[in-house]
């Protein structure tokens, strides 16, 4: 049979059909996704969401700034429209966090994590948060946390997903009270799961005379309460700290009783330092139903006030950084270990990574061991067991629950019992004129034949040498072997108090933590100087003054320093090019602002003084800039110590003259970079997760104030984030209203397309707040 | 009404929810083409008309700005509307005569 000769109308016809779907069929998902009205651009404001919830009725109401004020007929139906609103919101991020704790980020990123979710894996989180929420079941708690997870999963089935979802192409898998104590576990490794004790371990084999550079306590004077080593190799440090928490967090809150404030009622001020991340990790609400109100903010999955106010106390938290966390090293045999006398075999259970490679997954095994402390991880010839208060059922969630509630300091205080991880430094208002300051959690007492000993040092666990009577690891523990609550060193109503993470007391009979675990104390310092100057001047502070100080710039450490040189001006040898630059220091306030010169000379000196001081021991020892002493430490070191000598020449050089060094390193850096002012290296730069690939999602860039050792608190140096001020609060109550000022790095809303992605920023930056008031 | 604009409409609605909507459109709107390139043209014309839309949708909604801001998202909207209107426009060149 012989084919009619098409016209060449008809050819191109069937050609254009044929094209597209050519065409069309490999780009079926771009279209999809991209195509003018595609799923990627589905969005729609919703300010008003009335939701029928299995438990009664709940209305969801949006403020201009995103932040939801959240109303129901009862608290089951209370807890569920948190959820909902959560997801709505936040539920990438939910995501995302949940399945780094589960060892589940290679099945959505690829091979690249495969690293993170082994380690995840291998440490179990999953099941420290199974047998927390198998704790939790019994309680009246479980019905909420059910009711939250519902919540969540109502809008996985029925709203309109993040944008990140669809890029990525997956639907998240429905929520879980487990997901919600996961989140939990998370906040509370990155707060204190740390690995310093192992470092420590490591810097003192490799430079035993550094034992001097990490004292048990930094010699100074504001504390909060006025008043044989394993085969530790760089190895596995280097891949151990890919995933601890980052050491250099801090935060700062005090509190003002009314004898010092104008209002006569007491006031507080909290600024937690944490990771400046693309959406925050903050999540602000207001939650009521019937006499349950509270507002402030909470983590993404988790479905309480975690920071914030009721209509009768208010309160806030930093970081205690204690040591709560204890490694063991064993003789082994094979798959069994050594454990007071007996041979134990190591309890090991296969799981699977699913690893995302082109297109397929691949499953990889894992396997999870155990001693009786707690998972081994074994890397780099390296076995060592980690013992973390976290690992075991805590109940910190009830605690908040108990914050959340409760109608006076007392009442707060007594809550408090129930948290366990990570410690925190609580201070607390309540509308009547009380204060407190409790540092609470669970510390671990750690003994070595009857005898106290410090837990900074790796164990014999064969011997059981330091383990803590009445933890049980993915258990129920019965915490015999902590500090009591009673003996936490606290204070109930002081005239004022403040926490930056500096040791909380001195002398105390228990260790709590080496000085590595607690920060330099030059923000302590400050706050108590601030305080301490308005009730010398006016005598009484109001809202103003609290803002003042959580803007505060001033550097503490510039003021010793520069005083330093300015004080020994003449014996310093300072070239002739640095001369000017120095001259700019002595004619410093001592603030770091971005427009400031003075301000970037200090901040490129300071870091290259530690660098001058010590790279020649620390490099040769084959020791990293990240395990350099504190700063406190190079501050405090005698002229003549021997750490200023450089050990690659043969003078002996003195601190001037490291001194003199450090200012040539930091001019030429200056110079040879272009930079004129502070603001040129202090950038905020938040990235989305998809950044570098993605980066419209990114939070748009700035010069900001402020550095690590200010009150107005900001790193721009990542580790793996930039991290400062997460969110900050001043509460207060009055004759008639309890009332909140707050503010977070970004935006409540965690949509790209949301007018509330980063409505906040500038606000943050330049500390102006949005104001909850609430009438009695 | 002539039944190529119909289906231009019809494409123009159906784009709201699915991209097959810009290959109906332009599909519909080649039919007042003479040649191959004006068919071209005018299921291009389609597309761009549809991707307006789009542009109209996103402002009622306020999200212009942040759609805009996806950079070369954003510009892909553009081309795959050109090139579905574009290549649609070619389905009805059956019409045209020459050998």
């Amino acid at each position: 049979m012989k084919l009619r000769q098409l016209k060449r109308g008809e050819f191109l016809s069937l050609l254009s059909i044929a094209l597209l779907m050519i065409v069309v069929t490999p780009l079926t998902l771009y279209l999809d996704l991209f195509a003018p009205f595609g799923k990627f651009w589905k969005y729609s404001e919703q300010n008003h969401i009335e939701l029928d919830t299995p438990y009664g009725k709940a209305v969801i109401d949006y403020d201009d700034h995103g932040n939801p004020a959240i109303e129901a007929e009862n608290l089951r139906s209370l807890f569920y429209a948190v959820g909902y609103a959560q997801a709505k919101d936040r539920l990438f991020q939910m995501d995302l966090q949940r399945r780094m704790m589960r060892g589940e980020l290679s099945e959505i990123f690829g091979a690249s994590l495969n690293e993170t979710d082994e380690f995840y894996i291998k440490m179990d989180f999953v099941k420290s948060a199974e047998v927390t929420w198998d704790y939790f079941r019994n309680t009246e708690f479980a019905d909420y946390i059910t009711a939250y997870s519902e919540g969540v999963n109502d809008y996985i089935e029925h709203g309109e997903l993040q944008p990140e979802f669809k890029l990525l192409d997956y639907r998240p898998e429905p929520w879980t009270p487990v997901d919600t104590f996961l989140i939990s576990k998370l906040i509370a490794w990155q707060l204190t799961g740390d690995f310093w004790d192992l470092e420590r371990a490591y810097i003192l084999k490799k430079l035993p005379q550094a034992y001097e550079l990490y004292p048990e306590y930094l010699n100074h004077s504001y504390p909060i309460i006025y008043s044989k080593i394993p085969n530790i190799n760089r190895s596995l440090l280097d891949w151990l700290k890919q995933f601890e928490g980052d050491r250099s967090f801090g935060s700062n809150n005090w509190v003002i009783s009314g004898r010092y404030t104008a209002s006569g009622y007491p006031m507080l001020a909290n600024d937690p330092h944490l990771s400046l991340t693309v959406p925050p990790v903050w999540y602000r609400m207001h939650l009521k139903s019937g006499e349950f109100e509270v507002w402030g903010v909470t983590f993404p999955g988790v479905p309480v006030i975690i920071i914030g106010q009721n209509k009768f106390i208010s309160w806030g938290v930093t970081n205690v950084g204690a040591d709560v966390i204890d490694f063991y090293a064993y003789r082994f045999d094979g798959d069994r270990y050594l454990y007071k006398g007996k041979w134990l075999n190591v309890e090991k259970e296969k799981k699977t990574i699913r690893v995302l490679k082109d297109g397929e997954l691949e499953e990889q095994e894992v396997v999870v061991e155990k001693t009786v402390h707690g998972p081994l991880i074994e890397k780099y010839g390296t076995k060592i067991a980690v013992s973390w208060t976290g690992l075991t059922a805590t109940t910190e969630l009830k605690a908040i629950f108990g914050l959340n509630r409760a109608r006076n300091t007392s009442e707060a205080v007594e809550s408090l019992r129930w948290f366990n991880v990570p410690a925190q430094n609580f201070v607390i208002i309540d509308r009547y004129g009380n204060t407190a300051y409790y540092p609470a959690g669970k510390y671990p007492i750690r003994e070595i034949d009857g005898k106290p000993v410090p837990g900074n040092v790796i164990f014999n666990g064969s011997r059981g040498d330091g383990e803590w009577r009445g933890f049980r690891p993915y258990g129920v523990s019965t915490w015999e072997g902590f500090i009591p609550f009673e003996q936490i060193p606290h204070l109930i109503n002081p005239d004022y108090v403040a926490t930056a993470n500096q040791r909380p007391v001195f002398d105390f009979r228990y260790y709590i933590g080496d000085s590595g675990y607690f920060a330099d104390p030059y923000r302590g310092m400050r706050i108590y100087e601030m305080i301490e100057e308005r009730i010398a001047g006016k005598g009484k502070l109001d809202v103003d003054d609290m803002i003042e100080m959580q803007k505060d710039v001033y550097s503490k450490p510039a003021e010793f320093f520069v005083g330093e040189i300015k004080q020994n001006l003449g014996r310093i040898p300072f070239s002739e090019k640095s001369k000017e630059y120095v001259n700019l220091l002595l004619q410093w306030d001592y603030r770091m602002t971005s427009d400031s010169k003075a301000a970037l000379v200090f901040s490129l000196f300071l870091k290259n003084y530690m660098n001058e001081t010590f790279h020649d021991e620390f490099s040769s020892a084959g020791l990293e800039k990240d395990s350099y002493p504190k700063l406190w430490i190079l501050q405090n070191l005698p002229e003549d110590s021997v750490w200023f000598d450089d050990i690659r020449t043969p003078e002996r050089e003195t601190k001037w003259d490291i001194i003199a060094r450090a200012m040539d390193r930091a001019v030429e850096e200056i110079e040879k970079m272009g930079y004129i002012k502070y603001g040129d290296i202090n950038v905020f730069i938040a990235t989305h997760p998809f950044s570098p690939k993605v980066l419209f999602m990114n939070y748009p860039q700035f010069e900001m104030n402020g550095s690590d050792y200010t009150v107005y608190n900001f790193r721009y140096s990542y580790r793996p984030f930039q991290a400062g001020s997460s969110w900050r609060m001043i509460t207060t109550f009055t004759d008639s209203s309890a009332k909140m000022l707050g503010v977070i790095p970004g935006g409540n809303s965690g949509n790209y397309f949301s007018e509330n992605y980063a409505d906040q920023l500038e606000m943050w930056r330049d500390c102006r707040y949005i104001v909850t008031e609430v009438g009695y | 009404m002539n039944p190529g604009f119909i289906l231009f409409l019809i494409g123009f609605a159906l784009s709201g929810f699915h991209w097959i909507g810009i290959i109906v459109a332009g599909a519909g709107l080649s039919f007042f083409g003479k040649s191959i390139k004006t068919k071209v043209l005018y299921g291009a014309v389609a597309g761009v008309t549809v991707w307006f839309a789009f542009i109209a949708y996103t402002l009622s909604v306020g999200i212009y700005e942040k759609v805009a801001e996806t950079g070369s998202i954003f510009n892909l909207t553009v081309f795959l509307s050109v090139l579905l209107g574009g290549v649609a426009g070619l389905i009805t060149s059956y019409q045209t005569d020459y050998r």
